[in-house]
């Protein structure tokens, strides 16, 4: 792991604030951690997968990576340089250099807007000084550059004229026009049909090749992250409790919910019946100052001292890092092959 | 906005009877304003005739008290009217526009300091502010559109920045965020489009309103008395007491109807403009794409 890190996050928080109380005079602001205290780094030319279920702080994250919402506190280094404490004009200097892809390509197209003033928009932004013949080719390329052949037929159409791939697809040719160092997908694939996803991730992944590109890949299907990251974060409540190659995390996850996310996947059968060995069913409160584990409530494994003391990311081999305080006492191993020990050792 | 939607927008419109009613009714004033000059009978300034004549075949409304015909000032009139409503409407508008989007937009503390002027103004007084105006600033043209459109716009900015609210949170706008354009970018291009239909309905409200507001200010005597307009009318006629005499009959009642229907007019028209806008009043649905 020589490569130098493109961007180091350093304890990221957002709270936001809630107004809790009917009347005028109990009315109090509850902060919500949306983002808890989270620190994770992207190697360049790597793709780093945050994986979570909903409401965990994923796309918040990006987000603020993206600089469309402000932190709370913490330190985000884009080669080096804190993006936090940039002003908007400075801020916006950077911005060529990374770039986001959103969930949903039918609300992120301008309906009134073609294909054309789409991509012509982030170059009218951010490069001065060409003519409009150079704009226009610099957009039949980026066209091209994701599969829609020939880029005449796609030119002036509306996004209303085009298929929910086809608008993604635009969406991925508007964050590359200007050849970005960094790329923020959130869930690209989880609105399109399943039979143009593995067309779009694809796409992504030859881009990424091509341009060399360092990506953030949000997502919460497993199977997609195991396909297009490289190193894979798992976060829970704002908290990122697992971060490791995708190889480990899937071959060997460590943290209890690491464990049921995969368990889910590998074998939804074995799942079910063994829930309750796996995963807890628990109310989560975002509102409640936690004092311990944030998955405590949910955790198969847990013991006392998990109510009082929080886990920090604790290094356990090369780059795999696990949040949680009582590993020794988690048996090794996927749980359906400790169910199978297990069995086995019954009818022994 | 593409124009296919323009195209549905005009079906809806089409469909409507009322909405046809009152497009009928504009069209027809706005021509008798264009064509003013060769449709009346006679120059509304000259003294044509006697003072005080009653309706006959040379002059069918009758003359004025210095013998002016009154169909020629009405007709004369008409431009007038018209023009200080549509000027006046589009000024309103515009500052509502303005005030609205940047409200709208920005958010926070800028949103809730210009909401509160716009409480300010939409609470004031409006009659007599306007008459101290009007009679401050002096009587002319440009100062009656000034003091409608400075005492009208409130209105327009509340309901546009509750349409920038809901534009804001679309996809479109946070991708412009994240690409890095600036904020005169997003809003002329993204924001300002999805206010164009409310805006342009609108107008049309404020155009009538601007409409009876110049009448009752010309009628009160502050309107400009080198540009007759059916209020300066219906103000002479009241200054030499034609409500007493048999006179209201042609040059009372004219300049109201005038008045009247041109109102219903952009009533209707605006009605049917926000049958488009919401598409829960379409009686007959239409598949939409």
């Amino acid at each position: 792991m020589s490569k130098e890190n493109l961007i180091e996050v350093k304890n990221l928080n957002k709270t936001f604030t809630k107004k809790v109380g009917r009347h005028f005079f109990n009315r109090k602001n509850v902060p919500i951690h949306a983002v808890n205290n989270i620190s994770i780094e992207i190697k360049k030319g790597e793709t780093l997968g945050i994986i979570g279920e909903s409401g965990c702080g994923k796309t918040t994250t990006a987000r603020m990576l993206l600089r469309l919402q402000k932190e709370t506190h913490g330190e985000i280094l884009f080669n080096g340089t804190d993006l936090c404490k940039l002003n908007e004009r400075e801020t916006s200097k950077f911005l060529p250099n990374m770039q986001m892809i959103f969930q949903d390509p039918y609300d992120t197209l301008n309906p009134g807007m073609r294909v054309v003033d789409l991509l012509m928009e982030p170059i009218n932004a951010h490069m001065k000084g060409i003519s409009h013949n150079e704009k226009i080719e610099i957009i039949k390329e980026s066209i091209e550059a994701i599969d829609l052949k020939p880029a005449e037929r796609f030119m002036y159409r509306y996004p209303h004229e085009l298929s929910g791939g086809q608008r993604q697809r635009i969406a991925i040719a508007r964050a590359i026009i200007l050849k970005p160092d960094f790329i923020a997908a959130d869930e690209p694939t989880s609105m399109l049909d399943v039979s143009v996803r593995a067309g779009i991730l694809n796409l992504l992944l030859k881009l990424k090749k091509q341009m060399g590109l360092t990506m953030l890949f949000i997502t919460h299907d497993l199977t997609t992250a195991s396909y297009m990251c490289d190193r894979i974060a798992v976060m829970y409540q704002g908290e990122v409790v697992e971060v490791g190659n995708t190889e480990k995390i899937i071959r060997n996850p460590s943290h209890p919910y690491t464990r049921a996310l995969v368990s889910v996947v590998t074998d939804l059968n074995h799942f079910i019946e063994n829930r309750d060995r796996i995963i807890l069913d628990g109310e989560v409160d975002a509102t409640i100052e936690k004092k311990g584990c944030i998955f405590v409530h949910r955790c198969p494994f847990r013991e006392e001292h998990c109510f009082h003391d929080p886990p920090s990311l604790v290094t356990q081999q090369g780059d795999h890092q696990v949040a949680c305080s009582c590993l020794d006492k988690i048996p090794s191993g996927l749980p359906k092959d400790q169910s199978l020990q297990q069995q086995n050792s019954h009818s022994i | 906005m593409d124009k296919q939607k323009w195209k549905h927008y005009l079906t809806v419109f089409t469909n409507n009877n009322l909405g046809m009613i009152g497009i009928a009714i504009l069209l027809f004033y706005i021509f008798i304003a264009l064509f003013a000059p060769l449709i009346s009978p006679y120059d509304p300034t000259a003294r044509v005739g006697a003072p005080f004549l009653s309706p006959n075949s040379n002059f069918l409304l009758g003359t004025n008290d210095v013998g002016q015909d009154i169909l020629s000032e009405l007709i004369h009139g008409t431009r007038i009217s018209i023009l200080i409503g549509i000027i006046a409407a589009f000024l309103s508008v515009a500052i509502g526009c303005l005030i609205g989007i940047i409200a709208g937009y920005y958010g926070g503390k800028i949103d809730n300091f210009l909401m509160r002027v716009v409480d300010l103004v939409l609470v004031i007084p409006f009659l007599p502010l306007m008459i101290l105006l009007a009679a401050f600033i002096g009587p002319s043209f440009w100062n009656i559109i000034f003091v409608i459109s400075v005492l009208t716009w409130a209105g327009p900015a509340r309901v546009i920045r509750s349409q920038v609210l809901t534009v804001k949170t679309k996809g479109y706008v946070e991708a412009a965020r994240s690409i890095g354009s600036k904020v005169s970018t997003i809003l002329s291009k993204h924001i300002l489009p999805g206010v164009v239909p409310i805006a342009l309905s609108q107008f049309v409200l404020a155009a009538s309103q601007a409409i009876l507001i110049e009448a009752s200010l010309s009628f009160l005597g502050l309107g400009d008395p080198f540009n007759k307009s059916w209020g300066t009318v219906l103000y002479y006629a009241q200054a030499r007491s034609a409500f007493l005499t048999d006179a209201w009959l042609w040059w009372i009642l004219p300049p109201g109807i005038l008045i009247t229907v041109l109102v219903i007019g952009f009533a209707f028209t605006g009605y049917s403009m926000e049958e488009i806008l919401d598409p829960r009043l379409r009686k007959g649905r239409k598949s939409n794409e």
